[in-house]
């Protein structure tokens, strides 16, 4: 436990996490391109406005954006979380295995075909994702297989994955290619209840799993050679881990794109607080990331309104100087 | 700085021409005389020398007698201007008139190949100031190709260009009759709607992502001659990528759709938004792109486009006013 960590009040985590994610929640309710006050905000929810227009931003826009923005925030980061512990590496995050390539190059392909309509490209991203995962996953053989062999056909598959995707690219009219990079670089404004409920269950059955193997993803931070002295069915953990973490990122990506930064940082913020235990990283780590995405949403939206910045350069913006401190803050 | 290069084309920069007010006629002086010795071969008519939207000064040699044209618009001004036997090479994307699709095609705006571009041998290449780059520039000159850049956004500056482009290349009298007869209607236009109560108008460029014409640009100068106002504000961005909420904030009375052919229609993701008054009283208002976006000579049918759907005055009104 990092000396950060032991100096913080670990007990404090689920009341303290639990009010950022509540502020970031109202916050990000509230900011938006159309004026509206806090009176209004309530009269909308107690269903005492009659402005149609504000309704619909309220129950149409903002609220499925801002549930949207959580449940990303939350699954990259526990995905993270998952993958640092499992690989034994720091710089590991949601995209490692190949991920982010499979699911952008499922993407780009339907654009490319003209199937951007209604939910074909959240399902092509999906399947690239998972075809991606599947091919790491075959070629590493990954119940057996070393972690360093895992990490480098991940590598190896993403970028077969983007040679792929530059070459649609360029084939592309600058129409959809502007279409594409848009998708790229990550963003929420896809937002639709239906999209959630079609993502909703992949990240809480695939959270609730990764929980469960809190022990597992413990005993793999001490090496495999311990864990496996300990007990640990290592194969059996890895697939079922790499499997949760996997589809908990694809299902993300497949409707908001590569939003970065939020996998890699939160984790490790999270285990300079509170300490590395996967008990409560996880769920901290959920916490924190949905609070942390809506906060940067919100932002996006709200710093050169009317237009729109991409999330993904305010999540590095926010994410990086207050990392770089944390690690200052550790080593003195 | 003046460079001379192997097959003496002169490209030279504005201060040059304002440092060497005469130039231009010495040149001239000195080609005639050359031909008058016999000892230059080709044409030597003079053509007037024009500065472009960099401030760079181009022309006043022989006129170019092999084109190469990067930007669609410019291609419709060619051939407008009837130089349709000096265009060598156009753009993938210049689809009008037809017989543009069968000028050899050098890639897209932005990356024309340049082994094709060279092959073609060009005296003038026309290329736009948003769409190529600063170095593409600089390879052609490398080359010894003049270049003349273009970066229209306002109706009066497309007129402007059709003349420049007409003296450039001698077609002084039609091209001030295209450009006169887009000033005119610009101003017909401006009149007939001047006493009607503005609209408020929003433009969109593409809907996935929903991509906008903010201020300073053709679009935004269209909408304002037709009697609309544009809603989107001046920013950084003269086409800023919005959030739908943007335009319920904005609520505009005409949402102005315009898809090219193959693109996906913004229509239908606007009517999954019945709370805005412009899909309330239907007013979806679909003008081909290319009317309203290419500055080029069809935004007269453009600017009709808009006078009929912002305030319903009728294009035989227009007509009836203008060319009387």
């Amino acid at each position: 436990m990092s000396e950060l960590a032991r100096s913080t009040r670990t007990i404090f985590w689920l009341p303290l996490l639990t009010g950022i994610l509540g502020i970031a929640f109202v916050y990000s309710l509230s900011v938006g391109p159309l004026t509206m006050s806090f009176a209004d905000l309530i009269g909308v929810f107690i269903g005492q406005s009659d402005d149609p227009t504000q309704f619909a931003v309220v129950y149409k826009i903002r609220l499925p954006r801002t549930l949207l923005a959580g449940l990303v925030g939350a699954s990259l980061s526990v995905a993270g979380a998952a993958f640092q512990a499992v690989l034994r590496n720091p710089l590991a995050d949601p995209y490692i295995l190949g991920v982010s390539g499979g699911a952008a190059l499922g993407a780009v392909t339907a654009i490319w075909l003209g199937f951007s309509a209604a939910l074909f490209l959240p399902g092509a991203a999906f399947l690239g994702a998972l075809a991606a995962l599947a091919l790491v996953y075959w070629v590493a053989q990954a119940h057996r297989g070393s972690s360093h062999t895992l990490i480098l056909s991940g590598v190896i598959v993403g970028s077969l994955a983007s040679a792929l995707l530059l070459f649609l690219l360029w084939l592309s009219p600058i129409d959809q290619t502007r279409a594409a990079i848009f998708w790229l670089t990550g963003n929420l404004s896809m937002a639709e209840f239906r999209l959630l409920s079609w993502i909703t269950p992949f990240a809480v059955i695939a959270f609730l799993v990764l929980w469960a193997e809190s022990r597992s993803l413990d005993l793999f931070t001490q090496g495999e050679e311990t864990a496996a002295d300990l007990g640990l069915s290592i194969g059996r953990a890895r697939l079922t881990i790499f499997a949760a973490a996997g589809i908990m990122t694809a299902s993300v990506v497949s409707v908001a794109g590569l939003i970065g930064f939020v996998g890699l940082t939160v984790p490790h913020i999270i285990r300079l607080l509170f300490g590395p235990a996967h008990r409560r990283l996880l769920p901290a780590s959920a916490l924190a990331g949905a609070a942390f995405l809506m906060f940067a949403d919100a932002l996006s939206r709200q710093l050169y309104a009317p237009a729109e910045i991409p999330v993904g350069v305010v999540t590095a913006l926010l994410g990086a100087p207050f990392f770089l401190y944390l690690l200052r803050l550790n080593r003195s | 700085m003046t460079t001379k290069d192997r097959s003496g084309h002169f490209l030279n920069n504005k201060q040059t021409s304002d440092l060497m007010p005469h130039r231009k006629k010495n040149i001239c002086i000195h080609i005639v005389f050359l031909a008058m010795m016999g000892i230059l071969m080709g044409p030597s008519v003079c053509a007037e020398q024009v500065v472009d939207a960099l401030g760079r000064t181009v022309g006043g040699e022989s006129t170019p007698q092999r084109i190469v044209s990067l930007v669609p618009a410019m291609t419709e001004i060619l051939f407008a201007l009837e130089v349709e036997d000096q265009i060598v090479g156009v753009t993938s994307y210049c689809n009008y008139p037809d017989p543009a699709k069968f000028k050899p095609k050098i890639g897209e705006y932005a990356n024309p190949n340049l082994e094709i571009l060279a092959t073609l041998n060009p005296d003038l290449v026309v290329m736009a100031a948003d769409a190529s780059s600063p170095e593409l520039l600089s390879r052609l000159e490398g080359l010894g190709i003049s270049v003349y850049i273009v970066y229209p956004r306002s109706v009066s500056d497309t007129a402007g260009l059709i003349r420049s482009l007409g003296r450039l290349l001698e077609k002084q009298p039609k091209a001030e009759a295209l450009a006169a007869t887009l000033d005119e209607t610009a101003e017909c236009v401006r009149n007939l709607t001047s006493d009607r109560p503005r609209v408020s108008v929003l433009c969109t460029v593409m809907s996935k992502p929903l991509v906008v014409a903010g201020g300073n640009t053709l679009l935004d100068d269209m909408v304002g001659i037709a009697g609309g106002d544009n809603v989107v504000p001046e920013g950084i961005n003269r086409y800023p990528t919005w959030g739908i909420e943007s335009v319920l904030a904005a609520d505009p009375e005409v949402i102005l759709v315009s898809p090219h052919p193959g693109q996906v229609d913004p229509s239908a993701f606007y009517r999954q938004w019945p709370e805005l008054k412009a899909v309330k009283n239907n007013r979806l208002v679909t003008i081909d792109a290319d009317w309203i976006q290419r500055p080029g000579p069809r935004l007269v049918a453009g600017l009709k486009a808009l006078a009929k759907a912002l305030h319903g005055v009728s294009p035989e009104l227009v007509d009836g006013r203008c060319l009387n």
